[in-house]
């Protein structure tokens, strides 16, 4: 088969990607990871997780000891200009962040 | 309490010595990330890599893309928060939560390039640092900065607390 093609209608990526991976399946969602950082104050990083999101202080708080206790935690997901946007929010709060397709 | 409740917003309630440093190490902040924002990626100390991180985990051609279109703007955001942080310390300054919010913001900037330089690691709490304790002197050269750094805690804490108040 040959490589399909997706279209991006804005965000940072390319206009146009091409894979060879024939079983990609485009509606699987992208997620925003943030890793555990020595440096960044507990506090700080829920902070952050209530700021951007819209987390209740509970729902940041569960989030902040995954990311404290099992070295990263799945913050957003959606479309990948969507976790695009987050990803770089994230970064200007001097959060580690990166994204990647759902692998699950 | 540091923070005092003023009409109109907040003001800042530091010694004069602390406010000055804490400037003079926003300034030193500052330069490094205008010259940051001029330099390639690969070509940044690691101390400064940490306010550009990436944005894929392993996937280094998307990195590429990431930073060729973010890279400014992360440096311009840095830049904001750390000249609204400079203006917020100076004398008798009241200012709203979310300027408070943008101090915040550079406060960890600086610490996150602090942390690094000093090589932090999951052993050093300082969520619990305390500013006012009093460490034997060591042979450490660079005790100064530990310091400072448990300083920054402190104020970074306090204001997160100040917050939630």
């Amino acid at each position: 088969m040959p490589p399909r093609m997706r279209r991006h209608n804005g965000g940072m990526s390319t206009a146009t990607e091409i894979t060879g991976d024939t079983t990609l399946d485009l509606d699987r969602p992208w997620v925003v990871i943030v890793w555990n950082d020595p440096i960044n104050l507990m506090s700080y990083v829920t902070w952050v997780f209530q700021k951007l999101f819209g987390y209740s202080l509970e729902k940041a708080t569960e989030l902040m000891l995954d990311v404290h206790e099992k070295g990263r935690a799945v913050v957003s997901n959606g479309t990948r200009e969507r976790a695009e946007v987050d990803v770089q929010r994230l970064h200007e709060h001097g959060l580690w962040a990166t994204m990647q397709r759902d692998d699950a | 309490m540091i923070f005092e409740n003023v009409d109109g917003g907040l003001r800042l309630n530091i010694d004069e010595h602390s406010r000055e440093v804490v400037v003079h190490l926003f300034g030193e902040l500052r330069n490094e990330v205008v010259a940051a924002k001029q330099s390639p990626h690969n070509d940044l100390a690691p101390h400064m890599k940490r306010l550009f991180p990436t944005g894929y985990h392993t996937d280094e051609k998307r990195n590429e893309e990431y930073r060729r279109l973010t890279h400014g703007d992360l440096a311009d955001a840095h830049l904001a928060a750390i000249d609204d942080a400079i203006t917020m310390l100076g004398p008798d300054r009241v200012f709203t939560t979310v300027e408070l919010e943008r101090f915040i913001r550079a406060l960890n900037a600086m610490r996150l390039v602090l942390g690094t330089v000093l090589d932090v690691s999951e052993d050093d709490d300082g969520e619990e640092s305390d500013a006012s304790s009093e460490e034997a002197e060591t042979d450490d050269p660079t005790e100064m900065q530990r310091q400072v750094y448990d300083y920054l805690g402190w104020l970074l804490h306090t204001s997160l607390d100040q917050l939630r108040a």
